[in-house]
């Protein structure tokens, strides 16, 4: 079997796609297997997936992701968890079983929280657009992806010791841009 | 350092779980009697959490793209999500899909022998190449100015070896800039800019065969900002080879859609030359 976990910490553009793609080469049919089993549609199937697959990305970033014991299961029991969500919104009732493997389970107890948007997050979002391209590339690598300095630096061309001092800085001036704005003054009052 | 900046570094560092426990320990203490450094903190936070959230977006639009060219491709057809080498009860062709088949074959290999012997008559690759292969001064000008570190951090010896590479580079000097850059390479290998520098210094000594696969896998990285630019190469290459003179047209299509890419007009203008 393929697995997709592994060193999602190094993963930039091109090989999170790779990654991506695997993932649901491998597991899609079983996902869509279980949705369509379940009152659900193969449309259904795809929306689920794709946060499945946004949710295991953000778990393979975690240190506790080594204790995956199984993916496949892993999988499948999150794509469970967010089916079962989302038939409770839409007010229908599905029996849906957990017993299948314990990392069913356990998917459901370390899915990570997505953060919701509020005001403040979207002053963020609105200075992340103003400031550079190479502070945002950097920010992304050492903020999103939790990337080391020298992985950064592998893929920008800039030093190891460069990156170190210009996340700080990166960071640094997007708080100052946050912070300083008349809609962040306002949320404050 | 700044007490401030120092202030503010120790933040990133709590919230990043890069203390150790003796480190969040004093952090911690601080917390309780240093109200500015809680209402740091808590910007902090949000601007952490704005990452998270902008990051995710990213991802998503991402897993977007992946599926729907997976899409295009009939990944999700008929309930039957084919994965590469997988088997499955249609693998029997039947004797009219075979015919069919045959019948593309024919047509692709005749429509391909037409293209082949009409394109070198008209496209010229080598003039065009020339006309159109001219450095990117100003590129040129802004890299140099990056790996002049100007004291932010000293002893910076790998920076100038490639600020010294651009410097012949942009003189002129191709061999000079190649001999730096593949030494450079050998110690620190598969560093997009010094790659696409090294693809340049070739494709101007007129080494294709080294600068092709260059450009082709630099122009397929997203997050490398001089992906345009590899693109760029990349088709004009193509051209100049007569090689695939269609995915030089798609390439050149791509990056004439791009309003942000410097040479897009450029890339319109020689795609309109190339179809007609």
């Amino acid at each position: 079997m393929n697995e997709i976990r592994g060193s999602s910490e190094n993963l930039m553009d091109e090989q999170i796609d790779i990654k991506i793609t695997a993932l649901y080469k491998s597991y899609f049919a079983l996902v869509r297997q279980y949705i369509v089993n379940n009152s659900g549609t193969s449309d259904d199937a795809k929306d689920i997936f794709q946060e499945v697959a946004l949710l295991y990305f953000k778990m393979c970033q975690k240190p506790t992701s080594s204790q995956i014991v199984n993916e496949k299961y892993y999988i499948l029991g999150m794509a469970k968890n967010i089916w079962l969500k989302k038939i409770k919104e839409k007010g229908r009732y599905v029996n849906v079983e957990f017993n299948d493997h314990d990392d069913s389970i356990a998917a459901i107890d370390e899915m990570p929280e997505l953060i919701q948007t509020n005001a403040l997050i979207d002053i963020v979002l609105n200075k992340l657009n103003e400031i550079s391209d190479e502070c945002r590339k950097i920010i992304y690598g050492a903020f999103y992806l939790k990337q080391s300095a020298v992985e950064i630096a592998s893929t920008t061309g800039y030093s190891e010791s460069f990156i170190k001092v210009k996340k700080y800085r990166c960071l640094q001036g997007l708080k100052r841009l946050v912070s300083g704005s008349a809609d962040f003054q306002n949320l404050q009052t | 350092m700044d007490k401030n900046i120092q202030m503010e570094e120790d933040i990133v560092r709590f919230l990043e779980g890069d203390m150790n426990e003796e480190e969040c320990k004093i952090f911690e203490s601080r917390l309780e009697s240093e109200p500015q450094l809680q209402k740091l903190l808590l910007e902090y936070r949000t601007i952490i959490e704005g990452i998270e959230f902008w990051g995710d977006e990213q991802v998503r639009s991402s897993i977007n793209k992946i599926q729907k060219d997976l899409e295009e491709k009939n990944f999700f057809k008929n309930g039957k999500s084919v994965s590469s080498g997988g088997r499955s009860g249609g693998n029997l062709i039947s004797m009219n899909g075979f015919k069919y088949l045959i019948a593309a074959a024919i047509l692709i290999a005749v429509s391909t022998t037409v293209f082949i012997w009409l394109t070198p008559d008209k496209l010229n690759g080598s003039e065009l190449f020339a006309n159109y292969n001219k450095l990117d001064r100003e590129q040129l000008k802004k890299d140099i100015e990056r790996f002049n570190v100007s004291g932010l951090i000293s002893g910076m010896q790998a920076e100038d070896t490639i600020k010294q590479a651009l410097i012949y580079l942009e003189s002129g000097n191709f061999t000079e800039s190649l001999k730096l850059l593949e030494n450079f390479n050998v110690d620190k290998p598969g560093i997009p800019i010094v790659q696409y520098y090294l693809g340049l210094n070739h494709l101007n000594l007129g080494r294709f065969d080294k600068s092709g696969p260059i450009f082709k896998s630099l122009c397929s990285q997203k997050s490398f900002e001089l992906a345009s630019d590899a693109c760029w190469y990349y088709a004009l290459q193509l051209i100049h080879n007569n090689a695939d003179v269609e995915l030089a047209k798609s390439i050149l299509s791509d990056l004439s859609s791009r309003n942000t890419y410097n040479r897009a007009a450029e890339a319109k203008n020689l795609l309109s030359k190339l179809e007609h």
